[in-house]
């Protein structure tokens, strides 16, 4: 008999009772955040019971009457005639945001990082930062006075060396475009923050090494740089996944009027007018219950995928 | 121990911290404004004069201006409105009205009185949200007789109860009149234009030739307005509109004009006569503003009042504005409409109750409705206090008196009872008095889409959204007009307009509308 079985096997609980004790202030410390997270995230969970009940303010949750059939507020969303252009819209601005975002912000942190005068590393650095601390409303005046049809600086260059003004803001071909660039120009600084963090903590001697081997700068780019950081790069695709049909609700409601509807009504703004704006809140409820499990399989799945890099998060 | 200890502290605070938001907040709690407010209360109520025990109530308002008081110590109208009925009337602006008001009410936040139109008082009546009102129609009455009986009427009720309290609301769509540049007319020794193809002349001619020098733009409006001073011609408005024609109910989306009604659009846009601003629902405002365009339509208030003449005036001392009189109609029989009204002008919004509302609190208001409805409290929303901002001529007109004017500004934030609106534009904006008798003679289309109830099957806005999409597509040029009938049989296919229509016939019958 050996001697592993007849030590008695300590139970999980154990265990878990020996750290609890040994390292209780450490739990102490984490309680605030655990408890935090079930009041104010996980107990709300139960109010998307709402999405199947005709949910009526006065009566309250309990109060109010099972939909019938249970699904008909999904139905509600699906059976809309707008549904289709306005799963389109989202989907195109979410994915274009995403790779448009991800991609330049990747481009611009190894410009920075390859960038060997510091003052002006740290001025473009700013620079590019301040953008994201504007509010979309802010950023939709500034957008007025560069791309406004007639006195928008950028359409009086355009003009000015005999080209024709582009409606930026006032056309369906062109607003998911200004829609994706304007979150491009508020977000590449403060996006390419996550992937200068993962490159300072590249080992230097790989570059060294590189550098001996007659290695040039693309070269070390693209044989040291690209593979270090690509597990954070597959990270933060992982998490964006999550978001895909969240394709920015703030900056679409301020941009969107009559004249670019058709391209830019995303499911959010749907569900705002017709949902929160109606006092249908199931409506809301429901369709945010169909965005977070289609987020979740999402981000599974990538998940999934990424373990195959030997890149997945959990 | 002294770092466990320390933890231990930390811990507790956090904790506190995180579970601070659990507290229930009731409803009587006051809100950050009343608490505001409540330090007047303590200081300056004269408590000798009005024995009884002041009470403060909330109403919330859309906006209330540039010129409202920063504080309560200068609002000066809402301590002389105390001191003659002892209540403290605390207005809470509300953006973006309606959903904010939803989720107020929603979480038992609202104000105790908010202004509803039809469709919302249906609806909060419908929740329970807002509480009837007709066991205290005894005591407004003296409100109601200085208003006149007819303001008691349907929409002002739910099912046989009374939701909300009559007003005389000014129905803002009447505001509507089409402007033109006098001084551009003058310039170019032009008549007044009679049709549309002499619009056409002035527009083009006047944006040709950047009159104003300041890249002139021809039209200027909000959204279709400018469109539909062309539409109009042709005795139609562009958008769904139930409207009743020889007794029938009908959409001006089915009108046989309608093809050459968005023809006649389409030119002026193609000719790049209409500024690329009008979706943006203030910068076409501010061109006109400027002077920068030279015609358009607006509501007279909106480029009228002294401050706005003096923005005018100040980029060109000889902009002046003319008003053009309604275009000949382009088909014979069909007379020339300008805009358009909802039935029965007087369904604005009106102030309905919240249902947590006290009795006490219902009653203070009543007490504000019944003295702004004597010829004291009328005059004081008006014109404010009589010898301090305003008094009477030597032929007895009241008049503001000099330096006034901002001081008052406020004051129709107050008119909870409405008002006579002629008679009020007359006394209050003597600059725009010409407008206002002009806006008067406008043939306008009278809609009716305000008083249907459409259930939220048949996805009224997403059909909405498509026809103003598609009219723009029309206009634009990014669908051939030709295919306006294909459109039209894609709002029955899509859309259920057949669906919307029948219930439009069939409620306008049943009001005895239609026939």
């Amino acid at each position: 008999m050996s001697v592993a079985s007849i030590t008695p096997k300590k139970s999980s609980w154990g265990k878990c009772k020996k750290a609890l004790f040994k390292w209780w202030p450490l739990y102490l410390m984490m309680l605030p955040g655990l408890v935090y997270l079930i009041v104010y995230k996980y107990v709300p969970m139960a109010g998307t019971i709402i999405a199947f009940k005709n949910y009526r303010v006065k009566v309250g949750i309990w109060g109010s009457p099972w939909a019938d059939p249970w699904y008909k507020h999904f139905m509600d969303f699906f059976k809309s005639p707008a549904n289709v252009q306005i799963i389109k819209n989202t989907i195109t601005l979410s994915i274009g945001k995403l790779l448009i975002g991800l991609i330049p912000s990747l481009i611009f942190a190894l410009a920075i990082s390859e960038c060997r005068n510091k003052p002006f590393v740290r001025v473009v650095q700013t620079v590019s930062y301040l953008p994201h601390f504007l509010s979309w409303v802010v950023i939709y005046g500034i957008s007025q006075t560069m791309l406004s049809m007639n006195t928008g600086v950028v359409n009086r260059f355009l003009v000015s060396i005999g080209l024709e003004s582009i409606p930026f803001l006032s056309s369906n071909d062109v607003i998911q475009g200004t829609l994706i660039g304007t979150d491009l120009w508020k977000g590449l600084g403060w996006g390419s923050i996550t992937f200068l963090a993962a490159i300072i903590g590249i080992d230097k001697e790989l570059y060294d090494a590189a550098e001996v081997d007659g290695c040039g700068r693309f070269r070390r780019i693209w044989h040291i740089t690209l593979p270090c950081i690509r597990r954070i790069f597959i990270v933060l695709l992982v998490l964006k996944l999550g978001t895909v049909l969240d394709a920015g609700f703030n900056q679409v409601y301020v941009f969107m009027n009559e004249r670019v509807n058709r391209s830019a009504e995303i499911i959010d703004t749907w569900v705002y007018t017709r949902g929160i704006g109606k006092m249908n809140y199931s409506l809301s409820t429901a369709v945010g219950l169909m965005k977070s499990v289609i987020a979740s399989v999402l981000v599974i799945g990538t998940n999934k995928l990424a373990r195959k890099w030997d890149s997945a998060i959990w | 121990m002294k770092r466990k200890v320390m933890s231990l502290l930390l811990v507790c605070c956090m904790l506190l911290s995180c579970l601070a938001g659990c507290g229930k907040q009731t409803v009587d709690q006051p809100t950050d404004a009343t608490k505001a407010t409540d330090a007047p209360k303590a200081t300056d109520a004269p408590t000798e004069a009005v024995p009884a025990e002041p009470i403060t109530i909330t109403i919330a308002s859309k906006g209330l201006g540039n010129l409202f008081p920063e504080s309560d110590e200068a609002n000066w109208f809402r301590q002389v409105l105390f001191e003659k009925t002892n209540v403290w009337v605390d207005l809470i602006p509300i953006d973006d009205y309606y959903t904010a008001l939803n989720v107020q009410l929603t979480g038992g936040q609202a104000p105790d009185f908010f202004p509803v139109d039809y469709d919302h008082m249906k609806e909060y009546a419908d929740q329970g949200l807002i509480q009837p009102i007709n066991q205290y129609k005894e005591s407004f009455a003296p409100m109601l007789e200085w208003l006149g009986e007819e303001y008691d009427n349907f929409v002002l009720y739910v099912e046989d109860e009374m939701y909300a309290f009559p007003r005389a609301e000014a129905n803002s769509d009447l505001y509507e009149l089409y402007f033109i540049r006098q001084d551009v007319l003058d310039h170019y020794g032009m008549e007044m234009p009679k049709t549309i193809d002499e619009f056409f002349d002035f527009c083009q001619k006047s944006v040709q030739d950047d009159v104003t020098g300041l890249q002139t733009i021809g039209i200027g409006a909000k959204k279709f307005a400018g469109y539909n001073m062309i539409a109009g011609t042709y005795g139609v408005m562009l958008g769904n509109y139930v409207v009743i024609k020889d007794g029938k109910v009908t959409n001006t989306l089915l009108d046989t004009n309608m093809k050459d009604a968005l023809t006649a659009v389409k030119k002026f846009q193609d000719a790049n006569l209409v500024s690329p601003n009008i979706w943006d629902a203030g910068t076409a405002v501010v061109e006109m503003r400027k002077g920068q365009t030279v015609a358009g339509s607006a509501p007279w208030s909106n480029l009228l009042k002294q401050a706005y003449i003096d923005v005018l005036h100040a980029v060109n001392p000889d902009a002046e504005w003319g008003y053009i009189p309604a275009f000949e109609s382009n088909v014979e029989g069909v007379e020339t409409v300008v805009a358009f009204y909802d039935y029965n002008s007087n369904s604005g919004e009106k102030f309905a109750v919240n249902a947590e509302t006290s009795e006490e609190k219902i009653n203070a208001f009543i007490k504000v409705l019944n003295y702004i409805a004597t010829d004291e409290g009328k005059m004081l929303t008006w014109l404010g206090v009589q010898g301090t901002h305003w008094d009477y001529d030597a032929n007895g007109n009241a008049v503001v008196l000099e330096g006034q004017a901002d001081a008052i500004n406020y004051t129709s934030n107050y008119q909870f009872a409405g008002r006579n609106d002629d008679e009020y534009l007359a006394v209050k904006f003597p600059e725009a008095a010409e407008a206002n008798e002009f806006r008067t003679h406008y043939n306008r289309l009278l809609k009716y889409n305000n008083v249907l109830d459409v259930p939220a099957d048949l996805y009224l806005e997403d059909m909405e959204t498509y026809v103003q999409d598609q009219l723009i597509a029309f206009i634009q040029g990014e669908r051939p007009i030709e295919e306006y009938d294909a459109f039209v049989q894609e709002l029955y296919d899509i859309y259920n307009f057949g669906a919307y229509m029948d219930l439009a016939a069939e409620q306008l019958t049943d009001m005895g509308l239609a026939k």
